[in-house]
């Protein structure tokens, strides 16, 4: 057992004193380091393979992993947060990856430029933590994610050295494409410094509809028709509960309609119509401003109950072959009493569930979700679930899942990277 | 090891006759591929019709020690296709069905013989196409496109193959079968599909792809802008980019391939013209009247001398035509010629422009350039005599050069032909010990004996292969 004194006295000799704090009471780990540059991640690392330290990347701390048992040092990239380089002309930035995802599109937007993916939670999420965790949120119905944006990295990887992938070009196929094992990798197979991204041109005009159901299949009857209509939709999601700040109990769709500022408003007129073909209980437009509060209660930017225990809350994402998602939401028998949120991406596939409850009033439904979405060949994750439970965190393995260890075995030989915190517990 | 009969007999018993081919004359088809500089003949050449035998054929070579690799239609230019260390080629051309087509989930799942051109023919009347469109799109197959994570015109909105598979069915190295990703959005773990799309077929034969469908947009609009110096027409480029604008393609074409196209059909490029781009916008119809305003305005601000727009479809499908058989028209007036696959950040295509002629003047050799400029994807075209051995040697280093600049300017050394035997040299130059490492430790792990497609991609694998690779060039390919 390595005590964090003695992590301490280790961490002095390579890293000044004052970047050395105990770690945040919701991270598991015994202390936590804040480097500023890569020399002294390469550091860190190789005397953590030497001692046989165990290191979590961190970023905001939106999403944290937890492993099998806590780990030795976590590692915040949050003083690397002063860089970026971003080329307007050839709509390509390069950002350290401690910056604040908000920090990075606040300085882009002046440019009209951004990188097209959702920020989580409140304003901490850094652009290393969110591309580590590939997270992503209602712009992927346009934009994709993280795997279709980012060119290149640099990582910190097992022997302590920077390894590049891509180039600070759009499009290269010079050898392999390990960003893309990267991206979702959960920093369990290095450190992300850098990470060069695509960008995108901010739309030059965009409304919000937002319209509210009485059942979600009424609410999936507009996203079915519009998929036959020309439109330049930019984001989309349906919602219900905690995500929305209206009527909990109904379901809401929000679109975003992106465009010129002249060719706009043939398509206000056009999805306009398509909103009164279904059976919306009602439906407006906004403008952008006006809808923020909206997007930001989708994307968890804002908190919409703090009083429930966390030890109450089980948060499942799941993502399904497209057609098969209404079928399986509509099939999912929950009670009137149970306390449940839903967030779908509905033309993803994707689906993420918030039930608040004890172990014994959602385990019927969790293992119903698991054994179902398995059959058809989906993907199950707990993004959130009360301590000492006995679900896996990623309960379907895919079949390529010895691949995928054998890759970890050889990319972090030492097991020194965030272990036992990603699926099938590598 | 070398194959012996005993091997041959096994591969017969497994295929029939007519399925190993192992006499010379026909092996000769398979000494190399779109890049004739590189050649070497197979031992043996396999036409498996099923997953299963893929496997079995695999693990055949893994008994005898024998090297191999897969092959679609060998259009690629980057010598990835060719079997450097002899051994056996598994051609994929019997595997060629399209399995199935769903518009509501908006896939197909394809076998990799599928010609890429099919797939968009087929989904074409329902409003639907295969986005990744390279120049040899009549020819080239889906597995080809997906070990070069190839690209085309269209990708600078659509993106590239990697963007557009979902899923694989693969034989490993060791014989297994794995599915990697599947009909969903996300992978589970590691993105594995990611990683293989553009490995070049050194970690796994792919026999199965899942790929997106995408929609046919509603409107289409394309210009042809004419330029009296290559560097103006260059400089609209990222002009255009920077204004917000995202056409689906932006094509760069200068005076020298203009000629060539126009003797061979009349595609109506401006022969005066030092430059050519042709820009393609398309989307929602009621943006593009807008968008076109601007970048006409653009171009014009940037000293275009005409901007025009193609009236008919039959007048875009033809400048389109003139885009894609450019190479071939190139062909007839020059002997032969070396394409090179560079890439740039799009700022810099001026620089690279410059650089490129300033090399051919050093050495007396002409250079033509279709570029994917939108994207900085450059292709320069080196003219040469191949029965003049100086001639060879120079079209080889101007080559080298102009992939050193790329690498200088920051961008790399091949945007969608891959490394491939064409560029082994050149890899260090843009990525370190480091680097290679790092990306080796993986092709051990999928790939420990070395025995699919050695020789490529990196240098070290590479030694025995570059002292059987013939140095002479011949014209052809595709871009």
């Amino acid at each position: 057992m390595i005590s964090a004194d003695h992590l301490e006295r280790q961490l002095q000799t390579i890293i000044d004193g004052n970047r050395i704090l105990p770690p945040q009471p919701s991270i598991p780990v015994k202390i936590t380091v804040f480097p500023e540059n890569e020399q002294q991640i390469s550091e860190l690392v190789k005397w953590a393979t030497k001692d046989q330290i165990t290191l979590l990347p961190l970023g905001g701390g939106t999403h944290t992993f937890s492993g099998i048992e806590d780990l030795h040092v976590a590692i915040s990239l949050t003083k690397m947060n002063h860089q970026i380089e971003h080329v307007s002309e050839d709509l390509i930035a390069t950002v350290a990856a401690g910056m604040t995802f908000k920090d990075v599109q606040t300085d882009l937007s002046s440019h009209g430029q951004m990188i097209p993916l959702d920020q989580p939670g409140k304003h901490n999420s850094t652009i290393g933590g969110m591309v580590s965790a590939n997270v992503s949120g209602p712009s992927r119905h346009r934009y994709g994610t993280a795997r279709d944006w980012v060119i290149e990295t640099r990582l910190i990887n097992a022997d302590g050295k920077v390894v590049k992938s891509g180039a600070k070009v759009v499009k290269n196929v010079s050898g392999y494409d390990l960003n893309k094992l990267y991206i979702g990798a959960r920093g369990t197979l290095g450190i992300l410094t850098y990470i060069s991204f695509k960008l995108a041109p901010i739309p030059k005009s965009s409304v919000t509809f937002r319209s509210c159901y009485n059942s979600l299949t009424d609410a999936f009857a507009l996203t079915h028709l519009i998929r036959r209509e020309y439109l330049d939709i930019e984001k989309m999601v349906i919602i219900k509960g905690k995500w929305t700040p209206g009527k909990t109990k109904h379901w809401w769709l929000l679109i975003d309609l992106a465009g010129t500022e002249i060719g706009i408003e043939p398509q206000i007129k056009h999805l306009s119509k398509l909103h009164d073909q279904v059976e919306a209980r009602r439906w407006n437009i906004t403008s952008k401003e006006d809808s923020q509060h909206f997007w930001n209660m989708a994307c968890n930017r804002e908190k919409s109950d703090d009083t429930i225990s966390n030890e109450d809350i089980w948060e499942v994402r799941m993502v399904l072959p497209k057609r098969e998602l209404l079928p399986f939401l509509v099939d999912l028998t929950i009670s009137d009493e149970m306390n449940v949120s839903f967030k779908i991406f509905p033309t993803s596939g994707i689906c993420t569930i918030e039930f608040v409850g004890k172990k014994s009033t959602v385990t019927n439904i969790l293992n119903f979700i698991i054994k179902e979405v398995k059959v058809k060949k989906g993907l199950v994750e707990f993004v959130k679930m009360p301590p000492d439970t006995n679900f896996e965190r990623w309960p379907i393995l895919p079949p390529s899942f010895p691949w995928i260890q054998k890759i970890k075995r050889a990319l972090d030989p030492n097991n020194i990277f965030a272990p036992g915190t990603f699926i099938g517990g590598i | 090891m070398a194959i012996d009969s005993i091997f041959i007999s096994n591969l017969l018993s497994l295929l029939g006759e007519n399925r190993v081919i192992t006499h010379p004359d026909e092996l000769i088809v398979f000494e190399c591929d779109g890049l004739t500089l590189h050649k070497q003949m197979p031992d043996a050449v396999v036409l498996p019709k099923s997953t299963e035998e893929v496997s079995e054929i695999i693990k055949l070579c893994q008994t005898n020690h024998t090297p191999f690799l897969a092959r679609g239609s060998g259009t690629g230019l980057s010598g990835g296709a060719i079997a450097v260390e002899g051994g056996v080629i598994i051609q994929m051309s019997l595997l060629n069905q399209i399995l199935k087509i769903d518009y509501e989930d908006e896939i197909a799942v394809v076998q990799p013989g599928v010609i890429n051109l099919n797939l968009t023919n087929e989904t074409s009347p329902d409003g639907y196409h295969f986005a990744p469109d390279p120049s040899s799109q009549k020819a080239c197959t889906i597995g080809g496109n997906v070990a070069e994570n190839a690209g085309g015109p269209h990708t600078l909105k659509y993106g590239v193959t990697a963007n557009h598979v979902m899923g694989l069915k693969v034989v490993m190295p060791s014989g297994d079968i794995v599915e990697l990703g599947g009909k969903i959005e996300e992978f589970s773990g590691y993105d594995l599909v990611g990683l293989f799309v553009g490995s070049e077929g050194t970690l796994g034969i792919t026999t199965e792809i899942t790929v997106k469908l995408i929609r046919n947009p509603e409107g289409v609009k394309t210009f042809l802008a004419t330029y009296n110096t290559i560097n103006d027409a260059s400089n609209t480029v990222s002009k255009i980019i920077e204004s917000g604008i995202i056409p689906a393609a932006m094509e760069l074409i200068d005076n020298l391939v203009i000629q060539a196209v126009e003797s061979h059909l009349k595609a109506g490029f401006p022969t005066k013209a030092d430059a050519i781009l042709l820009i393609e916008i398309d989307g929602v119809k009621s943006t593009l009247t807008e968008e076109a305003k601007r970048i006409e305005s653009i171009c014009l601000s940037q000293n275009a001398v005409n901007f025009q727009e193609a009236e008919t479809m039959e007048e875009r499908n033809l400048l389109w035509r003139g885009r894609k058989e450019a190479i071939g028209a190139l062909g007839k007036v020059t002997p032969a010629f070396y394409t090179n696959d560079g890439v740039i950040p799009r700022s810099k295509l001026p620089e690279i422009l410059e650089f490129d002629l300033d090399i051919g003047k050093r050495y007396g050799l002409e250079i033509a350039h279709i570029c994917h400029a939108g994207d900085g994807n450059i292709h320069p075209i080196i003219l040469y005599n191949p029965d003049n051995k100086n001639e060879i040697k120079h079209a080889i280093k101007i080559s080298e050069a102009i992939l050193k600049k790329c690498i200088e300017l920051g961008g790399a050394l091949t945007g969608e032909h891959g490394i491939g035997t064409e560029k082994l040299s050149s890899f260090g130059i843009m990525y370190s010990d480091n680097d290679q490492n790092q990306m080796l430790r993986l092709r051990k792990v999928f790939n420990p004996t070395d025995l699919l497609n050695p020789g490529k991609i990196f240098p070290e694998g590479a030694k025995c292969g570059e002292s059987r690779i013939n140095q002479t060039i011949k014209k052809g390919g595709w871009i």
